[in-house]
């Protein structure tokens, strides 16, 4: 079993995969939900973003050299163990109630690739999601064709969101292979976003056609403390500890509790990320990099002595995050929903999506880019990790479906 | 004699009434009242979409609680405020307007009534004698209805007494809306029904967690199809039905289904 899943004596296993009903979301401290409440209603009333800057003069951004030293990009090979855990009865089982198993996980879950990097260890077979243009023309068979190429090797759908639009014309292919899947005995593995699952529950009927699906336990305040210690010390061995700029007190220590020590208390800082972002791993994990600062040059000669380096972590009240740049816009809440419904879209779907005037989309792309609450990767358009949380709430305070993770 | 002792007792001695008192009373419950019914529309338009309809029903409340206020205020101020003296000014000021302002008097008692039975609130869609929008405003004496044309109405709150009110969404947020297709006769109605459906179902403004419907009804002159669904905001209805009806004629010019034709009118 991998290291990372390892349980000590007292705490569950960082990575986890759960049921629904085990899955527990963990809370933002109330002094946090009361601040972000009052300031969003009073940056809402005043019509502009909120803006929550105050730079630290004596602390340095981490160069990025130093930045994949102390915070290094997650490494998915220990959920996807930890996924092999959670189906181990569903593997072992020869006829299961259901041949197809979906793992859900919102942005920042990592489920894509988890369950890529799984299939390959397992040599089960990945089926790309179809072209946009195939999802529209639903009378084409190729894609539906290559699924019975091969027919006895498992399948593994890494991105169920990408196999649909949400379009009068976008949700037949879908349900070609949902039919496929479900009457057929091929074992499928199906990865999906939760924003698309939630909307897919209504239209194609998920939730009948499939169990329960699993999701990544959320990482609570131990977690992140645990994980978070463990990428420091994958980056390059260096013993460090991480402190707050405004008080000094450890965010996390020199080491972590020992097996048979009670954990301590999480700090503060640790709760606030748990709670904000959601627990989902690859959002704490990048508003943990933008928190972090180097030491001042005249604080490292006088700490070059000591056996740990500082590092130094932003108060959360004075983290400049990503907010919703005109709450009142109708525009950019269709956009980030039509972006988060589709784990990212690339920018002339948008006017096939929505029935927006001419040029909103791309207005709307460029004030939500300025806003750092997307970016582009690989051709999509997608919420941006940290940007995640403010859309989350903006999209729910408008009533609009979102997903419960 | 008596007549005009009791009058008297009723009444304060004229220097003994607070003027300046009762001047500062009124300004100040004029100043609330136009502050409340300038800043809580202004307040709705701001607070995310799930809180706007409850800050909008606020302004009638608090409005009737100033007023109030103030007149138990003022009163005093001019009376010996004892039980009879109440009963007296209150019977009297009551035949007063009974006889003089019928009206005016009956929509102020509808406007309390409409405040406690909820025919309308603001931000609800309504139709009340042939006017239909969304209230805007709830006054004294009448409501202010805005229509999808952009033209006010302004209707006396008397009408509940006697008029039906249709109200759309009734204080929720999302209302049903419909959005009607008329085809030619020949064509695959379970096809048509299917795809009309998944028009909806991807419509950026429904609202998922309510159904959606199609009915059909075959007339004379074709089938009469209508799509019924619900937007997650009242505010977007219109926007809404466009939306069904724009994508839902392509998919159905794509499907061949031809539309109906109006039947013929002999000419006399």
């Amino acid at each position: 079993m991998n290291q990372q899943t390892s349980t000590t004596g007292q705490e569950p296993p960082l990575w986890q995969y759960v049921r629904p009903d085990a899955y527990v979301r963990p809370a933002e401290p109330t002094a946090e939900t009361v601040r972000k409440g009052l300031l969003g209603l009073w940056d809402r009333l005043r019509g502009r973003a909120a803006e929550a800057l105050v730079e630290h003069a004596a602390l340095s951004d981490l160069d990025p050299q130093t930045l994949d030293r102390v915070a290094p990009a997650p490494d998915w090979a220990a959920p996807a163990a930890a996924l092999d855990d959670a189906l181990a009865d569903w593997l072992a089982d020869d006829a299961p109630p259901s041949s197809t198993q979906a793992v859900v996980g919102a942005p920042g879950s990592g489920t894509a690739r988890v369950l890529t990097r799984w299939a390959h260890r397992h040599g089960w077979r990945v089926f790309e999601a179809p072209t946009p243009e195939q999802i529209l023309h639903p009378d084409d068979d190729a894609w539906i064709d290559r699924l019975s190429d091969d027919p006895e090797t498992p399948l593994v759908i890494p991105r169920l969101a990408h196999c649909y639009l949400r379009h009068h014309d976008g949700l037949a292919l879908l349900r070609r292979l949902l039919d496929l899947l479900w009457e057929g005995r091929r074992r499928c593995l199906v990865g999906c976003d939760a924003w698309a699952w939630a909307y897919l529950r209504n239209a194609a009927q998920l939730d009948a056609l499939l169990p329960p699906p699993l999701m990544l336990q959320a990482f609570d305040a131990q977690r992140l403390r645990r994980w978070l210690h463990a990428l420091a010390q994958r980056g390059d061995g260096a013993e460090r500890v991480f402190r707050q700029a405004a008080d000094g007190a450890f965010v996390l220590p020199p080491r972590p509790a020992a097996d048979d020590e009670a954990p301590a208390e999480p700090a503060a800082y640790l709760r606030h990320l748990a709670g904000y972002s959601h627990g989902l791993p690859g959002v704490a994990w990048a508003i943990w990099r933008g928190s972090l600062r180097d030491t001042p040059e005249e604080a490292a000669e006088a700490e070059a002595d000591e056996a740990a380096h500082t590092t130094w972590v932003k108060p959360w009240a004075d983290l400049n995050l990503p907010a919703i740049p005109d709450a009142g816009s109708r525009s950019l809440l269709y956009v980030l929903h039509a972006l988060l419904l589709h784990d990212g879209l690339p920018a002339p779907l948008l006017a096939t999506l929505l029935p927006l005037p001419p040029g909103e989309g791309m207005r709307s792309l460029h004030q939500l880019k300025t806003a750092r609450l997307i970016e582009a990767t690989a051709g999509r358009w997608r919420v941006t990790p940290t940007g995640y949380p403010a859309a989350h709430r903006f999209i729910k305070q408008e009533g609009y479906l979102t997903p419960a993770l | 004699m008596n007549d005009a002792k009791d009058a008297a007792q009723i009444l304060k001695d004229f220097d003994q009434i607070g003027f300046v008192q009762i001047a500062l009373i009124v300004i100040g419950a004029w100043v609330l009242v136009r502050l409340v019914e300038k800043v809580f529309p202004w307040l709705g338009s701001k607070v995310p979409g799930r809180m706007r309809l409850f800050v909008l029903s606020l302004v009638p409340v608090l409005r009737l609680v100033v007023m109030i206020a103030g007149i138990a205020l003022v009163v005093p101020q001019v009376i010996n405020p004892t039980v009879q003296n109440l009963v007296a000014i209150l019977g009297a000021a009551g035949l007063a307007l009974g006889f003089a302002f019928k009206d005016y008097a009956s929509s102020l008692v509808a406007g309390v009534v409409a405040i406690y039975e909820k025919p309308y609130r603001p931000g609800d869609w309504v139709r009340i004698d042939g006017a239909y929008g969304e209230v805007q405003s709830l006054g004294l004496r009448a409501l202010r209805l805005v229509t999808p044309d952009d033209t006010v109405v302004v209707i006396p709150h008397m009408k509940i007494w006697d008029t039906n009110v249709y109200n759309d969404n009734d204080g929720q947020r999302d209302l049903l809306c419909v959005a009607d297709f008329y085809l030619h006769p020949a064509h695959d109605a379970a096809v048509v029904r299917r795809r009309l459906y998944d028009v909806a179902l991807t419509s950026p403004y429904l609202q998922p967690e309510r159904p959606v419907n199609v009915i059909a009804a075959e007339k004379p002159w074709g089938t009469h199809y209508r799509l019924k669904a619900y937007p997650v905001d009242g505010r977007d209805q219109f926007l809404f039905t466009t939306d069904l009806t724009v994508r839902g004629k392509a998919v159905l010019a794509r499907l061949g289904a031809a539309p109906a034709v109006p039947p013929a009118v002999e000419a006399s």
